[in-house]
């Protein structure tokens, strides 16, 4: 029985390379200097560059491919990087992976469709290397082929030479060294690890790191911002600036895509060699999550040429709330409560990654969807709020409530907000009760909300505060009127508000249902109540009775049943949501 | 000489599933099986099986699993290579847990044909370290995947199961274009091969060829290959 050739052979070499733990840590220590030196630097165009192909079985697999790491680690060339995966599926994954990655967005993810339109794409005198799994370079070779400069030498070997015992290259494994155009010609690509594996591997595993040229760099310098000031500013392609034309690419241009930021340092969000980019096909990135918020950013577009010339434009980019893609969301599971189901169906619908909030690092690289606030779901949403981004909030609904029922799903607040203008078709589904606005009530109904609600919404004098503010509007009886706890009974909030002049609370669920029993609501601003209540406690003897038809009919579209949020239905919504005109 | 002990594991992803994985395990009659019944949540088994529920503890990995098949933007449920590593996870749980047991089977489909076979399965396993049985995976959807039977008296076992998985949680199954259990098992079998073979080249290597201070490095490098 045999299984998958470069899975079993990548896999089996990072099971060995775990004896070696200091070598993982040089080969780390080295993607972390390149990676860094990629996002904080400008190209050096005076550099040659070089493609360098890396076949991975997995993207775990990077931190075994110890030759492309001595690649990087040559400071004496510009490497630009192109991840090979054997399947479409596999290269998804590897994109939706390196979000977490440093070095996201500076190396090219590829699936076996593009690969082969992108070699031959490689001008034919391009210098490329494609390492076939793992491999371990000589380090006197390289230093011979690239840190003097004498690319002459790669780029005459021919597959004698690679075919030959005394590999020059290979201390173990093999792989591709040469030009473009002599790639698809030779057999060296066919060449089988197996054949050197014995000798070589008997002397890696007891070579010194810096025998391999890991480790000997300095670590990059801090990010200063040594980014062009002037450069020649190209023209937007189209009049709806959709698009940005950058004239006359060369293959040796190298295209950079970074925040403006000046005068502070600038960070790289993309690098790309032109040779990896065809003309007529838009260069497609997918934006960090940095930039997934609802405010634009400037970013910069530049294009290095090898003459030392520099063409760009600024690019003012923002992702509208109703263009949002699954990639960019990551659903919160929480350690313990009641929301994981609705989280898990949430995923499900949507196709996003799925996680426990509870791991979750300090940099979200992702839109967050959440459920409440407790167990980390509070930290996550300080995070997208600290850095402008989106975020998606999950509760009990308003109408039809309860697990496994319907939930409400808001975007960027924790209630359903401003009325858009919405069909009656979903509320009439839920058959509400509403009944006619009562206005001849005699008290006022306080409901404060709980102790977790108040301590995560920085509340927790709220009901002392909003009684003292009460007693300088109104002589009505006020009762305060506490969410009853698991076992306690209570009169039914129907027959409480049966004489209410009208009810209080912060923003509470309680707020809806007493709206549509006809009494009248005073609120916080952020209540979903707001726009058909008060949010000032001076107007206590002026309630509002305003027009509540097109509020529930808003109200309805920021609510789901569990198998429309599982089936993909309410996030179609949500994003419809957001094309609707504000009532 | 007693009869080998069996450790059988019911797997149900979701809680609709564990009424069907319990009917399959209550159809085993073998008396030496030890039968476990894997839930996603509180299930009584009425004493037919030890139910574990395998979300208890908010597993990290199963959320991973989900994350892999959704970046690989596969809706299915039943994809067999997401559903694959989840019930490999869950007999990989139930065989740390549940120590002591000659074989681990992972009973999907097809229980009395199990129980006809097993006499047959126990000699045909020998020095195979695993073998795949029931029916075929191969069309996506409802149909169970296949059985599988593991040698937990094999030295290799606890490395094979590892690398199996290893396979599942780096997304590297989504990498075999003609994926099948078998197939991943294979590869995760090929790559204890590859991991020996290389293993037993270090240690062929003669230190004495090493010289200077590179020379200590050199020995302390094998012997702890060697160990």
């Amino acid at each position: 029985m045999t299984g998958d050739a470069l899975s079993s052979q990548m896999l089996g070499w990072r099971k060995l390379l775990r004896s070696r733990p200091d070598l993982l840590v040089a080969v780390e220590e080295e993607w972390s200097r390149w990676t860094v030196s990629q996002r904080e630097q400008v190209p050096d165009v005076s550099k040659p560059q070089v493609v360098i192909v890396a076949q991975l079985s997995c993207p775990a697999d990077l931190t075994a491919h110890i030759g492309l790491v001595q690649l990087l680690a040559l400071r004496s060339i510009r490497c630009a990087v192109v991840l090979a995966f054997a399947t479409e599926e596999l290269a998804l994954i590897a994109a939706g992976q390196a979000r977490r990655e440093p070095w996201y967005g500076l190396v090219k993810i590829s699936g076996p469709c593009e690969r082969p339109e992108l070699l031959n794409r490689l001008p034919a005198d391009s210098p490329l290397v494609v390492f076939t799994g793992p491999a371990i370079l000589r380090r006197d070779c390289l230093e011979t082929m690239f840190v003097t400069k004498n690319l002459a030498r790669l780029l005459s070997q021919n597959e004698d030479e690679v075919e030959s015992s005394d590999d020059p290259v290979f201390l173990w494994g093999s792989g591709f060294f040469g030009r473009a155009g002599d790639y698809a010609h030779t057999e060296a690509v066919k060449a089988s690890w197996r054949k050197k594996e014995s000798a070589g591997a008997s002397q890696l595993l007891a070579l010194d790191v810096t025998e391999l040229g890991l480790c000997r760099n300095p670590p990059a310098a801090a990010p200063r911002n040594q980014w062009p000031k002037r450069t020649t500013t190209v023209q937007l392609a189209n009049s709806d600036e959709e698009a940005v034309d950058i004239p006359r690419v060369q293959g040796g241009d190298e295209f950079v895509i970074r925040f403006n930021r000046n005068p502070l340092p600038s960070t790289v969000i993309e690098r790309r060699s032109a040779r990896l980019c065809a003309t007529d096909e838009p260069l497609k990135i997918r934006l960090p999550g940095e930039m997934l918020t609802p405010a634009p950013k400037l970013l910069r577009l530049e294009a290095y040429k090898p003459s030392g010339r520099v063409v760009g434009t600024n690019l003012l980019v923002r992702v509208p709330a109703s263009q949002l893609q699954p990639w960019m969301l990551s659903a919160f599971l929480n350690r313990g409560g009641g929301g994981n189901p609705v989280i898990r169906a949430f995923a499900q619908g949507t196709g996003c990654r799925l996680a426990y909030a509870e791991d979750e690092p300090e940099t979200l690289s992702e839109i967050p969807v959440v459920w409440g606030v407790l167990r980390d779901s509070d930290r996550i949403l300080a995070q997208a709020k600290a850095r402008l981004m989106y975020f998606f909030y999950i509760d009990h609904a308003y109408f039809d409530r309860g697990h496994g029922k319907s939930y409400r799903i808001t975007r960027n607040r924790y209630e359903a907000g401003p009325i858009r203008k919405c069909p009656r078709d979903r509320i009439a589904s839920l058959d509400v009760e509403v009944r006619p606005w009562q206005k001849s009530g005699r008290e006022i109904i306080v409901c404060p909300p709980t102790d977790y609600f108040m301590a995560a919404h920085n509340c927790a004098d709220w009901l002392q505060t909003t009684l003292d503010a009460l007693a300088q509007f109104t002589e009505r009886p006020i009762i305060v009127r506490e969410k009853p706890r698991p076992g306690e009974t209570a009169v039914p909030l129907k027959t409480a508000l049966k004489t209410a002049h009208a009810l209080v609370t912060h923003s509470s669920n309680v707020a809806i249902e007493a709206a549509c029993l006809g009494t009248p609501v005073f609120v916080n601003p952020a209540s979903a109540a707001a726009p058909i209540g008060e949010t000032d406690l001076s107007k206590i003897e002026m309630p509002a009775y305003p027009d509540r038809d097109p509020w529930l009919a808003h109200v309805a579209y920021n609510q789901f049943s569990i198998d429309e949020i599982r089936e993909g239905i309410a996030w179609q919504l949500l994003l419809e949501l957001e094309e609707r005109e504000f009532a | 000489m007693p009869e080998p002990s069996i450790l059988l594991c019911g797997p149900a992803a979701q809680t609709e599933e564990s009424a069907a994985s319990l009917d399959l395990l209550r159809q085993v009659g073998l008396p030496n099986a030890v039968k476990y019944l894997v839930t996603t949540g509180k299930f009584d088994s009425e004493g037919a099986a030890k139910t574990v529920n395998v979300e208890g503890d908010y597993p990290a990995d199963t959320a991973y699993l989900q994350t892999l098949l959704r970046w690989a933007e596969i809706r299915d449920l039943h994809d067999p290579r997401f559903r694959d590593g989840y019930d490999l996870y869950c007999l990989r749980r139930i065989i740390a847990r549940f120590k002591g047991s000659d074989y681990a089977v992972l009973l999907r489909n097809g229980a009395t044909a199990f129980e006809r076979q097993w006499p047959k399965l126990q000699k045909s396993i020998r020095g195979r370290l695993f073998q795949t049985f029931g029916r075929s995976t191969a069309a996506r959807g409802q149909v169970p995947g296949k059985n599988l039977i593991v040698d937990l008296k094999d030295e290799r076992c606890a490395d094979f199961l590892d690398a199996a998985w290893e396979l599942y949680a780096t997304g590297a199954v989504y990498g075999i274009n003609e994926y099948s259990l078998d197939f991943a098992l294979g590869t995760a079998l090929d790559a204890l091969r590859v991991e020996r073979m290389l293993r037993q080249a270090a240690e062929r290597a003669s230190p004495v060829s090493a010289t200077g201070t590179q020379q200590a490095a050199d020995v302390t490098v094998l012997v702890s290959l060697t160990s």
